[in-house]
């Protein structure tokens, strides 16, 4: 069964072949948890996290009618499952601290205080979502910019921006404490 | 000359593609945009350098999808217990879902002392939705609905909405009930959430 497919593997798991999908998590846990990593910076969130993206993808599975990879549909579901994941937190904190000021004061204390946590992920954990996405789907995952765009709903040509502007916010962050003013890129001068 | 590049050019700078003839004279003549492009391209070796950090080992991957692969039987045999479609529906959940509908009627027709202030207020106390032995049980209150136990399964969702003291009483009950070691098992843990709630 190695050598079957994406959708052959999908076909015998809908006709109850319970094994096959035990193929396709074995084969895409690893960029779906380091997706999940990415996004959520805690390896036991990212673990559990990526587990439940699994099992809605199985329960899913009838849906996916195969207009796009099976890749980029499990990470159309992880991608949301991430973002979902981040919003009911955010929520559940506001609600426990009745302060917004504090939660942004929480969640940046919190990724700092991480001395596990690596240089790169304490920088995309500061960028905004829809950038954070992007990063990660391309760098970290090495997407191109067509699944990128699939994925996030987004023309190529905005996930295209959406990446220079993250990329610029993170060289910006990593000079630090100098906080160099960000240069417009458009001004019609010539250089 | 041509004005400053576009991000979207700069990320073809970066990522080496093909730029228009324009854009690349622009970029040997622009300083800014030099310095630009090289930032981004500083920014990304940064996080290309971390890309590779030291993932878990292969006893976490051998867990990670033993779990899944376990979870999704779980579900599965779970689910034709409570009766699928097509499968035979007279199950132990089924069993289990038309004796607490007959206990709950019983409860709900005079057997239970009521609030005066929170009356049970549902024209349908009771709701089986399908599945087989899928059940939403409602036992008004007069107060919001809140619901205190669902099981994953779609099919095999049970609420209960009360207020405690009727909660309390429906729990007596039900803990009482054999219907077999899962089923019983599964309403005390619904049961007992209720009162974390």
């Amino acid at each position: 069964m190695q050598n079957s497919t994406d959708h052959q593997l999908i076909q015998q798991t809908l006709q109850g072949e319970l094994s096959a999908f035990d193929e396709l998590v074995i084969k895409y846990q690893r960029p779906v948890y380091t997706l999940c990593l990415g996004f959520l910076s805690e390896p036991e969130d990212a673990r559990d996290l990526a587990q439940e993206v699994f099992l809605k993808a199985f329960e899913g599975l009838r849906r996916f009618r195969g207009q796009s990879s099976f890749r980029t549909w499990i990470y159309r579901i992880a991608v949301n499952a991430c973002l979902n994941f981040k919003r009911n937190k955010r929520t559940e904190h506001v609600e426990l601290c009745e302060a917004h000021t504090q939660m942004i004061y929480h969640s940046t204390a919190s990724l700092e205080r991480s001395d596990n946590l690596s240089h790169a992920l304490s920088l995309m954990a500061k960028l905004p979502p829809k950038q954070r996405t992007v990063i990660i789907l391309r760098v970290e995952q090495g997407l191109s910019y067509d699944e990128i765009s699939e994925i996030t709903g987004q023309s190529v040509a905005a996930v295209k921006t959406t990446m220079c502007y993250a990329l610029q916010k993170i060289k910006r962050m990593m000079q630090r404490p100098a906080k160099a003013p960000l240069r417009n890129l458009r001004h019609s001068e010539s250089g | 000359m041509k004005k400053h590049l576009k991000p979207v050019e700069l990320i073809h700078a970066v990522e080496k593609a093909a730029l228009p003839a324009a854009a690349q004279l622009h970029l040997k003549q622009c300083l800014s945009c030099r310095e630009a492009l090289r930032d981004l391209n500083s920014a990304l070796r940064i996080l290309k350098a971390d890309k590779d950090r030291s993932l878990p080992g292969p006893a976490f991957w051998e867990g990670f999808s033993d779990s899944v692969s376990h979870e999704i039987r779980f579900r599965l045999a779970r689910r034709r217990q409570v009766g699928e479609p097509g499968l035979v529906a007279f199950h132990r959940h089924a069993l289990m879902a038309t004796a607490v509908l007959f206990l709950l009627s019983v409860l709900l027709t005079g057997n239970v002392a009521r609030e005066a202030t929170a009356p049970l207020a549902t024209e349908q106390p009771i709701e089986l939705t399908g599945g087989g032995g899928s059940a939403i049980l409602r036992l008004g209150g007069g107060r919001e609905d809140k619901p205190a136990f669902g099981f994953d399964a779609p099919e095999a969702e049970y609420y209960l909405y009360t207020d405690s003291r009727l909660f309390e009483q429906i729990h007596q009950e039900l803990s009482q009930l054999t219907l077999g070691p899962n089923t019983s098992n599964d309403f005390e843990g619904g049961l007992t959430h209720y009162i974390d709630y």
